[in-house]
Protein backbone atom coordinates (compact mmCIF):
# COMPACT_ATOMS: atom_id res chain seq x y z
CA UNK A 1 0.00 0.00 0.00
CA UNK A 2 1.42 3.44 -1.02
CA UNK A 3 1.44 6.62 1.19
CA UNK A 4 -0.45 9.71 0.67
CA UNK A 5 1.50 13.00 1.25
CA UNK A 6 0.10 15.88 1.21
CA UNK A 7 0.59 19.17 0.10
CA UNK A 8 -0.47 22.08 2.04
CA UNK A 9 -0.31 25.46 3.43
CA UNK A 10 -2.97 27.50 4.15
CA UNK A 11 -2.15 30.56 2.33
CA UNK A 12 -1.49 30.97 -1.53
CA UNK A 13 0.98 31.72 -3.25
CA UNK A 14 3.86 30.12 -0.97
CA UNK A 15 4.83 27.61 -3.30
CA UNK A 16 2.53 24.53 -2.85
CA UNK A 17 2.08 23.37 -6.67
CA UNK A 18 6.15 23.75 -7.42
CA UNK A 19 7.06 21.70 -3.91
CA UNK A 20 4.14 19.51 -5.42
CA UNK A 21 6.34 19.24 -8.98
CA UNK A 22 9.30 19.03 -7.48
CA UNK A 23 8.56 16.56 -5.19
CA UNK A 24 6.61 14.14 -7.28
CA UNK A 25 9.91 14.22 -10.02
CA UNK A 26 12.29 13.64 -6.61
CA UNK A 27 10.74 10.60 -5.62
CA UNK A 28 9.92 9.44 -8.92
CA UNK A 29 13.87 9.89 -9.63
CA UNK A 30 14.11 7.94 -6.36
CA UNK A 31 12.75 4.78 -8.04
CA UNK A 32 9.58 5.33 -6.24
CA UNK A 33 5.83 4.90 -8.41
CA UNK A 34 4.86 8.21 -7.32
CA UNK A 35 1.47 10.26 -9.14
CA UNK A 36 1.08 13.89 -8.27
CA UNK A 37 -3.02 14.50 -7.87
CA UNK A 38 -4.15 18.69 -8.34
CA UNK A 39 -6.77 19.49 -6.06
CA UNK A 40 -7.17 23.10 -7.10
CA UNK A 41 -10.37 21.99 -8.90
CA UNK A 42 -11.29 25.53 -11.13
CA UNK A 43 -7.70 26.76 -11.18
CA UNK A 44 -5.37 23.80 -12.70
CA UNK A 45 -1.86 24.85 -12.80
CA UNK A 46 -0.04 21.61 -11.56
CA UNK A 47 0.03 20.33 -15.32
CA UNK A 48 1.47 23.57 -16.46
CA UNK A 49 4.60 22.89 -13.92
CA UNK A 50 5.26 19.63 -14.70
CA UNK A 51 4.73 20.54 -18.46
CA UNK A 52 2.10 18.09 -19.67
CA UNK A 53 -0.84 21.04 -20.16
CA UNK A 54 -1.15 19.71 -23.62
CA UNK A 55 -2.23 16.19 -23.03
CA UNK A 56 -4.78 16.76 -20.61
CA UNK A 57 -7.87 14.93 -21.81
CA UNK A 58 -9.64 13.77 -18.73
CA UNK A 59 -9.29 15.25 -14.98
CA UNK A 60 -10.02 13.90 -11.67
CA UNK A 61 -13.29 15.10 -11.80
CA UNK A 62 -14.06 13.20 -14.78
CA UNK A 63 -12.84 9.86 -13.00
CA UNK A 64 -15.05 11.00 -9.85
CA UNK A 65 -17.82 11.28 -12.54
CA UNK A 66 -17.39 7.99 -13.95
CA UNK A 67 -16.51 9.70 -17.25
CA UNK A 68 -13.83 7.53 -17.66
CA UNK A 69 -11.25 5.53 -16.11
CA UNK A 70 -8.90 6.29 -13.51
CA UNK A 71 -5.85 4.75 -15.80
CA UNK A 72 -7.32 6.99 -18.88
CA UNK A 73 -7.02 10.34 -16.74
CA UNK A 74 -3.48 9.49 -15.36
CA UNK A 75 -0.67 11.43 -17.59
CA UNK A 76 2.47 9.90 -17.83
CA UNK A 77 4.92 11.87 -17.35
CA UNK A 78 8.15 12.21 -20.14
CA UNK A 79 10.58 11.97 -18.15
CA UNK A 80 10.15 9.41 -15.70
CA UNK A 81 7.60 6.58 -16.49
CA UNK A 82 7.15 6.03 -13.08
CA UNK A 83 5.14 9.09 -12.29
CA UNK A 84 1.93 10.28 -13.22
CA UNK A 85 -0.37 13.30 -12.87
CA UNK A 86 -3.45 13.30 -12.42
CA UNK A 87 -4.50 16.84 -13.36
CA UNK A 88 -7.46 19.15 -12.07
CA UNK A 89 -10.47 20.15 -13.79
CA UNK A 90 -10.61 23.61 -15.36
CA UNK A 91 -14.05 24.01 -16.00
CA UNK A 92 -15.68 22.77 -12.62
CA UNK A 93 -15.43 24.05 -9.08
CA UNK A 94 -14.93 22.99 -5.91
CA UNK A 95 -17.77 21.23 -5.22
CA UNK A 96 -17.54 18.91 -7.84
CA UNK A 97 -14.95 16.51 -5.50
CA UNK A 98 -17.13 14.69 -3.18
CA UNK A 99 -15.67 13.05 -0.07
CA UNK A 100 -16.98 9.44 -1.20
CA UNK A 101 -15.42 10.23 -4.80
CA UNK A 102 -12.53 11.38 -3.55
CA UNK A 103 -11.99 8.23 -1.28
CA UNK A 104 -12.89 6.13 -4.19
CA UNK A 105 -9.69 7.41 -6.13
CA UNK A 106 -7.53 7.69 -3.55
CA UNK A 107 -7.54 4.58 -2.37
CA UNK A 108 -7.49 3.10 -5.93
CA UNK A 109 -4.21 5.32 -6.28
CA UNK A 110 -2.73 4.17 -3.15
CA UNK A 111 -3.21 0.42 -4.16
CA UNK A 112 -1.09 1.27 -7.12
CA UNK A 113 1.87 3.83 -6.21
CA UNK A 114 4.16 3.99 -4.05
CA UNK A 115 3.50 7.79 -3.07
CA UNK A 116 0.25 9.44 -3.77
CA UNK A 117 1.22 13.17 -3.52
CA UNK A 118 -1.81 15.58 -3.16
CA UNK A 119 -1.55 18.80 -4.32
CA UNK A 120 -3.80 21.21 -2.09
CA UNK A 121 -5.61 24.39 -3.21
CA UNK A 122 -5.07 27.26 -0.65
CA UNK A 123 -7.48 28.13 1.70
CA UNK A 124 -9.16 25.86 4.25
CA UNK A 125 -12.70 25.15 2.06
CA UNK A 126 -13.43 21.56 0.22
CA UNK A 127 -10.56 20.97 -2.02
CA UNK A 128 -8.04 21.63 0.55
CA UNK A 129 -10.31 20.07 3.47
CA UNK A 130 -10.11 16.90 1.01
CA UNK A 131 -7.00 16.85 -0.11
CA UNK A 132 -5.77 16.79 3.69
CA UNK A 133 -8.21 14.18 4.96
CA UNK A 134 -7.23 10.80 3.33
CA UNK A 135 -3.18 12.00 3.69
CA UNK A 136 -0.99 9.78 6.12
CA UNK A 137 1.65 12.69 5.86
CA UNK A 138 1.72 16.25 5.33
CA UNK A 139 4.12 18.55 3.78
CA UNK A 140 3.03 21.97 5.29
CA UNK A 141 5.01 24.59 3.28
CA UNK A 142 5.50 28.17 4.41
CA UNK A 143 7.51 31.16 3.69
CA UNK A 144 9.06 32.94 6.75
CA UNK A 145 6.63 35.71 7.07
CA UNK A 146 3.88 36.32 10.12
CA UNK A 147 0.64 35.93 7.76
CA UNK A 148 1.92 32.69 6.07
CA UNK A 149 3.31 31.11 9.32
CA UNK A 150 -0.19 31.80 10.88
CA UNK A 151 -2.13 30.11 8.68
CA UNK A 152 0.12 27.14 8.92
CA UNK A 153 -1.11 27.09 12.28
CA UNK A 154 -4.48 27.07 11.41
CA UNK A 155 -4.20 24.34 8.88
CA UNK A 156 -2.12 22.39 11.12
CA UNK A 157 -4.71 21.98 13.89
CA UNK A 158 -7.07 21.09 11.00
CA UNK A 159 -5.20 18.51 10.37
CA UNK A 160 -4.98 17.26 13.72
CA UNK A 161 -8.76 16.96 14.59
CA UNK A 162 -10.07 16.19 11.21
CA UNK A 163 -8.29 13.23 9.06
CA UNK A 164 -9.65 10.18 8.32
CA UNK A 165 -6.28 8.65 10.65
CA UNK A 166 -7.40 10.53 13.73
CA UNK A 167 -11.38 9.28 12.86
CA UNK A 168 -10.42 5.68 12.28
CA UNK A 169 -7.74 5.82 15.39
CA UNK A 170 -4.45 4.55 13.46
CA UNK A 171 -2.83 8.08 15.43
CA UNK A 172 -2.07 11.83 13.56
CA UNK A 173 -0.91 12.50 10.21
CA UNK A 174 2.93 13.26 10.57
CA UNK A 175 4.08 16.86 10.01
CA UNK A 176 6.88 18.05 8.25
CA UNK A 177 7.50 21.89 7.55
CA UNK A 178 9.45 22.71 4.34
CA UNK A 179 10.38 26.68 4.02
CA UNK A 180 10.08 27.82 1.09
CA UNK A 181 11.30 31.47 -0.51
CA UNK A 182 13.73 31.65 1.88
CA UNK A 183 16.26 34.54 1.78
CA UNK A 184 19.58 33.89 4.57
CA UNK A 185 21.35 37.34 3.60
CA UNK A 186 17.14 39.01 5.18
CA UNK A 187 17.40 36.90 7.96
CA UNK A 188 20.95 38.13 9.01
CA UNK A 189 19.45 41.54 8.56
CA UNK A 190 16.49 40.74 11.12
CA UNK A 191 14.15 41.62 8.12
CA UNK A 192 12.90 37.76 7.99
CA UNK A 193 12.07 34.98 10.14
CA UNK A 194 14.97 32.38 10.75
CA UNK A 195 14.11 28.46 10.10
CA UNK A 196 14.54 28.19 14.54
CA UNK A 197 11.63 30.95 14.97
CA UNK A 198 9.68 29.40 12.02
CA UNK A 199 10.01 25.72 13.86
CA UNK A 200 9.58 26.95 17.26
CA UNK A 201 6.17 28.54 16.77
CA UNK A 202 4.71 25.68 14.62
CA UNK A 203 6.34 23.30 16.76
CA UNK A 204 7.06 21.20 13.89
CA UNK A 205 9.99 19.94 12.59
CA UNK A 206 11.73 21.33 9.55
CA UNK A 207 12.38 18.76 6.26
CA UNK A 208 13.49 21.18 4.13
CA UNK A 209 14.86 24.24 3.47
CA UNK A 210 14.36 26.24 -0.56
CA UNK A 211 16.36 29.27 -0.86
CA UNK A 212 14.72 31.93 -2.74
CA UNK A 213 15.46 32.54 -6.26
CA UNK A 214 14.68 33.24 -9.41
CA UNK A 215 15.70 29.77 -11.14
CA UNK A 216 12.16 28.49 -9.39
CA UNK A 217 10.00 30.73 -11.89
CA UNK A 218 11.98 29.87 -14.90
CA UNK A 219 11.79 26.31 -14.10
CA UNK A 220 7.85 26.66 -13.42
CA UNK A 221 7.30 28.82 -16.81
CA UNK A 222 9.36 25.66 -18.72
CA UNK A 223 7.29 23.48 -17.04
CA UNK A 224 10.14 21.65 -15.95
CA UNK A 225 10.28 21.27 -12.11
CA UNK A 226 13.45 23.08 -10.41
CA UNK A 227 14.16 19.90 -8.77
CA UNK A 228 15.44 18.78 -12.51
CA UNK A 229 18.33 21.75 -12.79
CA UNK A 230 21.11 20.34 -10.92
CA UNK A 231 22.49 23.11 -11.04
CA UNK A 232 20.25 25.51 -8.97
CA UNK A 233 20.68 25.85 -5.36
CA UNK A 234 16.45 25.40 -5.32
CA UNK A 235 16.31 22.30 -6.80
CA UNK A 236 18.79 20.79 -4.50
CA UNK A 237 17.05 21.82 -1.63
CA UNK A 238 14.45 19.50 -3.27
CA UNK A 239 16.59 17.07 -3.42
CA UNK A 240 17.56 16.91 0.09
CA UNK A 241 14.11 17.08 1.24
CA UNK A 242 13.02 14.44 -1.36
CA UNK A 243 15.89 12.36 0.74
CA UNK A 244 14.89 13.93 4.39
CA UNK A 245 11.44 12.28 3.58
CA UNK A 246 12.34 8.84 2.63
CA UNK A 247 14.01 8.61 5.66
CA UNK A 248 17.93 9.66 5.45
CA UNK A 249 19.93 12.40 7.12
CA UNK A 250 21.06 15.40 4.99
CA UNK A 251 23.19 18.49 6.85
CA UNK A 252 20.94 21.73 6.07
CA UNK A 253 22.13 23.56 3.39
CA UNK A 254 21.46 27.05 1.84
CA UNK A 255 19.83 28.64 5.57
CA UNK A 256 23.88 30.85 5.92
CA UNK A 257 24.44 33.89 3.39
CA UNK A 258 27.07 32.96 0.60
CA UNK A 259 30.17 34.37 1.30
CA UNK A 260 31.11 37.33 -1.02
CA UNK A 261 34.39 36.80 -2.81
CA UNK A 262 37.02 39.77 -3.03
CA UNK A 263 35.51 41.40 -6.04
CA UNK A 264 32.22 41.13 -4.72
CA UNK A 265 33.00 42.99 -1.72
CA UNK A 266 35.27 45.84 -3.42
CA UNK A 267 32.38 46.22 -5.81
CA UNK A 268 29.04 45.32 -4.02
CA UNK A 269 26.93 42.59 -6.18
CA UNK B 1 -12.39 19.27 23.09
CA UNK B 2 -15.00 21.33 21.75
CA UNK B 3 -14.74 23.60 18.70
CA UNK B 4 -16.87 26.19 17.22
CA UNK B 5 -19.31 25.63 14.55
CA UNK B 6 -19.38 21.66 13.99
CA UNK B 7 -21.59 21.09 12.02
CA UNK B 8 -24.92 19.00 13.74
CA UNK B 9 -27.54 18.89 10.75
CA UNK B 10 -26.64 20.00 6.95
CA UNK B 11 -29.67 20.22 4.82
CA UNK B 12 -30.07 18.79 1.46
CA UNK B 13 -27.17 20.66 -0.97
CA UNK B 14 -28.42 23.59 -2.25
CA UNK B 15 -31.14 24.07 0.11
CA UNK B 16 -31.84 27.92 1.02
CA UNK B 17 -30.21 27.41 4.36
CA UNK B 18 -27.87 25.48 6.67
CA UNK B 19 -29.06 24.40 10.11
CA UNK B 20 -25.70 24.28 12.02
CA UNK B 21 -24.96 23.95 15.90
CA UNK B 22 -22.30 26.98 16.99
CA UNK B 23 -21.31 27.84 20.53
CA UNK B 24 -20.40 31.32 21.05
CA UNK B 25 -18.41 32.87 23.67
CA UNK B 26 -21.04 35.64 25.79
CA UNK B 27 -20.48 38.09 28.52
CA UNK B 28 -22.70 37.85 31.25
CA UNK B 29 -23.43 41.17 32.63
CA UNK B 30 -24.47 40.56 36.66
CA UNK B 31 -25.96 42.96 38.38
CA UNK B 32 -25.01 43.31 41.70
CA UNK B 33 -26.67 46.47 43.00
CA UNK B 34 -30.17 47.81 41.35
CA UNK B 35 -29.40 51.24 41.41
CA UNK B 36 -30.17 52.61 37.63
CA UNK B 37 -28.66 55.88 37.50
CA UNK B 38 -25.19 54.14 39.17
CA UNK B 39 -25.52 51.19 36.62
CA UNK B 40 -26.19 53.23 33.61
CA UNK B 41 -23.20 56.07 34.53
CA UNK B 42 -20.72 52.77 35.68
CA UNK B 43 -21.77 50.94 32.59
CA UNK B 44 -20.81 53.57 29.82
CA UNK B 45 -17.58 54.65 31.60
CA UNK B 46 -16.83 50.89 31.10
CA UNK B 47 -18.00 50.79 27.66
CA UNK B 48 -16.21 54.03 27.10
CA UNK B 49 -12.69 52.22 28.34
CA UNK B 50 -13.28 49.90 25.50
CA UNK B 51 -15.48 50.81 22.72
CA UNK B 52 -14.55 48.60 20.36
CA UNK B 53 -15.01 45.57 22.40
CA UNK B 54 -17.78 46.30 24.22
CA UNK B 55 -19.98 48.91 22.73
CA UNK B 56 -22.77 46.83 20.60
CA UNK B 57 -22.15 43.91 22.52
CA UNK B 58 -24.36 41.11 23.10
CA UNK B 59 -24.67 40.31 26.80
CA UNK B 60 -26.69 38.09 28.63
CA UNK B 61 -28.07 39.60 31.70
CA UNK B 62 -27.64 37.76 35.09
CA UNK B 63 -30.45 38.64 38.00
CA UNK B 64 -29.37 36.48 39.95
CA UNK B 65 -29.66 37.69 43.31
CA UNK B 66 -32.01 40.66 42.68
CA UNK B 67 -34.90 38.32 40.22
CA UNK B 68 -37.27 38.28 42.95
CA UNK B 69 -37.13 41.43 44.12
CA UNK B 70 -37.97 43.63 40.76
CA UNK B 71 -41.37 43.90 39.13
CA UNK B 72 -41.42 44.05 35.51
CA UNK B 73 -41.44 47.64 35.06
CA UNK B 74 -38.70 48.03 36.59
CA UNK B 75 -36.80 45.37 34.57
CA UNK B 76 -37.54 46.66 31.79
CA UNK B 77 -36.33 49.70 32.22
CA UNK B 78 -32.94 48.22 33.61
CA UNK B 79 -32.78 46.89 30.59
CA UNK B 80 -33.29 50.10 28.86
CA UNK B 81 -30.99 51.87 30.80
CA UNK B 82 -28.30 48.97 29.77
CA UNK B 83 -29.08 49.50 25.85
CA UNK B 84 -28.00 53.11 26.59
CA UNK B 85 -24.90 52.39 28.62
CA UNK B 86 -24.03 50.75 24.69
CA UNK B 87 -24.86 46.95 25.63
CA UNK B 88 -27.59 44.61 24.24
CA UNK B 89 -29.16 42.25 26.49
CA UNK B 90 -29.82 39.48 24.43
CA UNK B 91 -31.17 36.63 26.63
CA UNK B 92 -31.43 36.14 30.30
CA UNK B 93 -29.41 34.09 32.66
CA UNK B 94 -31.75 30.68 33.45
CA UNK B 95 -31.65 31.33 37.28
CA UNK B 96 -34.41 30.33 39.39
CA UNK B 97 -37.12 32.41 39.59
CA UNK B 98 -36.16 33.98 36.27
CA UNK B 99 -38.71 32.70 33.90
CA UNK B 100 -41.40 35.23 34.88
CA UNK B 101 -38.97 38.12 34.43
CA UNK B 102 -37.62 36.36 30.90
CA UNK B 103 -41.19 35.74 30.22
CA UNK B 104 -41.99 40.03 30.51
CA UNK B 105 -38.97 41.17 28.51
CA UNK B 106 -39.16 38.61 25.97
CA UNK B 107 -35.62 37.11 26.39
CA UNK B 108 -34.79 33.89 25.90
CA UNK B 109 -33.31 32.26 28.87
CA UNK B 110 -29.73 30.82 29.12
CA UNK B 111 -29.00 28.14 31.04
CA UNK B 112 -25.57 29.19 33.28
CA UNK B 113 -24.57 25.92 34.89
CA UNK B 114 -24.06 26.89 38.33
CA UNK B 115 -24.39 23.47 39.79
CA UNK B 116 -20.14 22.73 38.83
CA UNK B 117 -19.24 26.65 39.36
CA UNK B 118 -20.53 27.48 42.73
CA UNK B 119 -21.12 30.98 43.23
CA UNK B 120 -17.87 32.88 44.98
CA UNK B 121 -19.26 36.05 46.17
CA UNK B 122 -20.28 35.60 49.62
CA UNK B 123 -23.99 36.36 50.02
CA UNK B 124 -24.90 33.55 52.43
CA UNK B 125 -28.88 34.74 51.78
CA UNK B 126 -28.74 33.50 48.53
CA UNK B 127 -28.29 29.81 48.31
CA UNK B 128 -30.82 29.82 45.67
CA UNK B 129 -28.31 29.36 43.36
CA UNK B 130 -27.13 25.78 43.95
CA UNK B 131 -30.91 24.32 43.70
CA UNK B 132 -30.46 21.54 41.21
CA UNK B 133 -34.07 21.76 39.46
CA UNK B 134 -35.85 18.48 39.90
CA UNK B 135 -35.72 17.89 36.26
CA UNK B 136 -32.49 18.28 35.28
CA UNK B 137 -30.80 15.93 37.73
CA UNK B 138 -27.59 15.02 37.22
CA UNK B 139 -26.23 11.60 36.20
CA UNK B 140 -24.25 9.14 39.02
CA UNK B 141 -20.67 10.07 39.64
CA UNK B 142 -17.95 8.41 40.21
CA UNK B 143 -16.13 7.53 43.28
CA UNK B 144 -14.08 10.64 44.56
CA UNK B 145 -13.91 13.78 46.57
CA UNK B 146 -17.95 15.36 46.30
CA UNK B 147 -18.03 17.87 44.07
CA UNK B 148 -14.82 17.32 42.44
CA UNK B 149 -14.41 17.41 38.93
CA UNK B 150 -11.41 15.91 36.89
CA UNK B 151 -9.49 18.72 35.00
CA UNK B 152 -9.83 18.50 31.09
CA UNK B 153 -6.03 17.51 29.72
CA UNK B 154 -4.76 18.16 26.27
CA UNK B 155 -1.62 17.83 24.67
CA UNK B 156 -0.66 20.82 22.90
CA UNK B 157 -0.48 22.58 20.86
CA UNK B 158 -3.47 24.22 20.41
CA UNK B 159 -2.84 25.70 16.90
CA UNK B 160 -4.70 29.26 15.44
CA UNK B 161 -8.84 29.00 15.04
CA UNK B 162 -9.07 26.18 17.64
CA UNK B 163 -11.24 26.24 20.82
CA UNK B 164 -11.36 25.09 23.82
CA UNK B 165 -13.56 24.85 26.64
CA UNK B 166 -13.67 22.79 29.55
CA UNK B 167 -16.83 23.28 30.75
CA UNK B 168 -17.20 23.08 34.93
CA UNK B 169 -13.55 22.19 35.61
CA UNK B 170 -9.89 23.32 34.93
CA UNK B 171 -8.10 23.19 31.56
CA UNK B 172 -4.62 22.09 31.57
CA UNK B 173 -2.38 22.48 28.70
CA UNK B 174 0.48 20.39 28.13
CA UNK B 175 1.86 22.58 25.42
CA UNK B 176 1.70 25.55 23.65
CA UNK B 177 -1.14 27.85 23.00
CA UNK B 178 -0.85 29.70 19.52
CA UNK B 179 -1.69 33.31 18.68
CA UNK B 180 -5.44 33.19 17.19
CA UNK B 181 -6.50 29.88 19.41
CA UNK B 182 -8.73 30.16 21.92
CA UNK B 183 -8.73 28.40 25.54
CA UNK B 184 -11.13 28.60 28.14
CA UNK B 185 -12.22 26.89 31.29
CA UNK B 186 -15.31 27.37 34.19
CA UNK B 187 -11.93 26.69 36.48
CA UNK B 188 -8.90 27.63 36.25
CA UNK B 189 -6.39 27.81 32.97
CA UNK B 190 -2.98 26.61 33.18
CA UNK B 191 -0.41 26.35 30.14
CA UNK B 192 2.38 24.30 30.28
CA UNK B 193 4.08 25.85 27.46
CA UNK B 194 3.90 29.36 26.18
CA UNK B 195 0.68 31.32 25.79
CA UNK B 196 -0.04 33.27 22.69
CA UNK B 197 -3.74 33.29 21.77
CA UNK B 198 -6.25 34.29 24.53
CA UNK B 199 -7.05 32.37 27.52
CA UNK B 200 -10.38 32.49 29.40
CA UNK B 201 -10.44 31.65 33.42
CA UNK B 202 -13.81 31.54 35.33
CA UNK B 203 -15.86 31.66 32.22
CA UNK B 204 -18.70 31.29 34.05
CA UNK B 205 -18.18 33.69 36.18
CA UNK B 206 -15.61 32.34 39.36
CA UNK B 207 -13.57 35.51 40.16
CA UNK B 208 -11.45 32.83 41.91
CA UNK B 209 -10.44 31.25 38.45
CA UNK B 210 -6.76 32.05 37.80
CA UNK B 211 -4.53 31.14 35.07
CA UNK B 212 -1.27 29.99 34.48
CA UNK B 213 1.18 29.69 31.93
CA UNK B 214 5.36 29.30 31.17
CA UNK B 215 6.24 31.65 28.90
CA UNK B 216 3.70 34.81 28.21
CA UNK B 217 2.36 36.22 25.46
CA UNK B 218 -1.38 35.93 25.44
CA UNK B 219 -3.60 37.87 23.12
CA UNK B 220 -6.00 38.52 26.14
CA UNK B 221 -6.33 37.33 28.90
CA UNK B 222 -10.16 37.01 31.17
CA UNK B 223 -11.02 35.95 34.20
CA UNK B 224 -14.62 36.04 35.02
CA UNK B 225 -15.31 38.23 32.21
CA UNK B 226 -12.92 40.87 33.18
CA UNK B 227 -10.47 41.06 30.37
CA UNK B 228 -7.33 42.67 29.22
CA UNK B 229 -6.01 42.67 25.52
CA UNK B 230 -2.77 42.62 24.91
CA UNK B 231 -1.32 44.87 21.76
CA UNK B 232 1.87 43.73 23.21
CA UNK B 233 2.96 41.95 26.25
CA UNK B 234 4.19 43.91 29.42
CA UNK B 235 8.10 43.77 29.21
CA UNK B 236 8.25 42.88 33.49
CA UNK B 237 6.19 39.93 32.19
CA UNK B 238 6.99 39.26 28.57
CA UNK B 239 7.90 35.49 27.77
CA UNK B 240 8.13 34.41 31.42
CA UNK B 241 6.32 32.17 33.63
CA UNK B 242 3.10 33.98 35.08
CA UNK B 243 -0.11 33.92 37.39
CA UNK B 244 -2.83 35.60 36.23
CA UNK B 245 -5.89 36.38 39.03
CA UNK B 246 -8.08 38.77 39.87
CA UNK B 247 -7.90 41.35 42.73
CA UNK B 248 -10.80 43.61 43.31
CA UNK B 249 -12.08 43.42 39.93
CA UNK B 250 -8.77 44.11 38.18
CA UNK B 251 -6.02 41.52 36.20
CA UNK B 252 -3.28 41.31 37.94
CA UNK B 253 -0.36 39.68 36.13
CA UNK B 254 2.99 38.70 38.12
CA UNK B 255 6.08 36.69 37.46
CA UNK B 256 5.98 33.33 39.22
CA UNK B 257 8.94 33.28 41.30
CA UNK B 258 10.03 28.85 40.95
Amino acid sequence: MGEIIVVTSGKGGVGKTTTSASLACGFAKRGKKTVVVDFDIGLRNLDLIMGCERRVVYDFVNVINGDCTLKQALIKDKRFDNLCVLAASQTKDKDALTQEGVAKVIDELKAEFDIVLADSPAGIERGAYLAMYFADRAVVVVNPEVSSVRDSDRVLGIMASKSRRAEQGQGPIKEHLLLTRYSPERVEKGDMMSVADVEEILGVKVIGVVPESPDVLSASNSGVPVILDEQADAGLAYADAVARLLGEERPMRFTEPKKKGFFQRMFGG
Amino acid sequence: MEQRGDIATRARDGASFELRSGQFSLMVLAIRHLDLLQLQSELSDHVASAPALLRGAPVVLDLNPLSQLADHGLLRELVGRIHQAGLRVIAMAANPGAEAAAHALDLPLLGLDRRRTRVVDAEPAEPVAEEVPAADAEPPKPPGPPGLQPPLVLPGPIRSGQQVYARGRDLIITGVVSAGAEVAADGCVHVYGRLMGKALAGASGDVRARIYCLAFGAEVASIAGNFKVFESAPRDVAGKAVEIHLDEGRLEIRPLKV
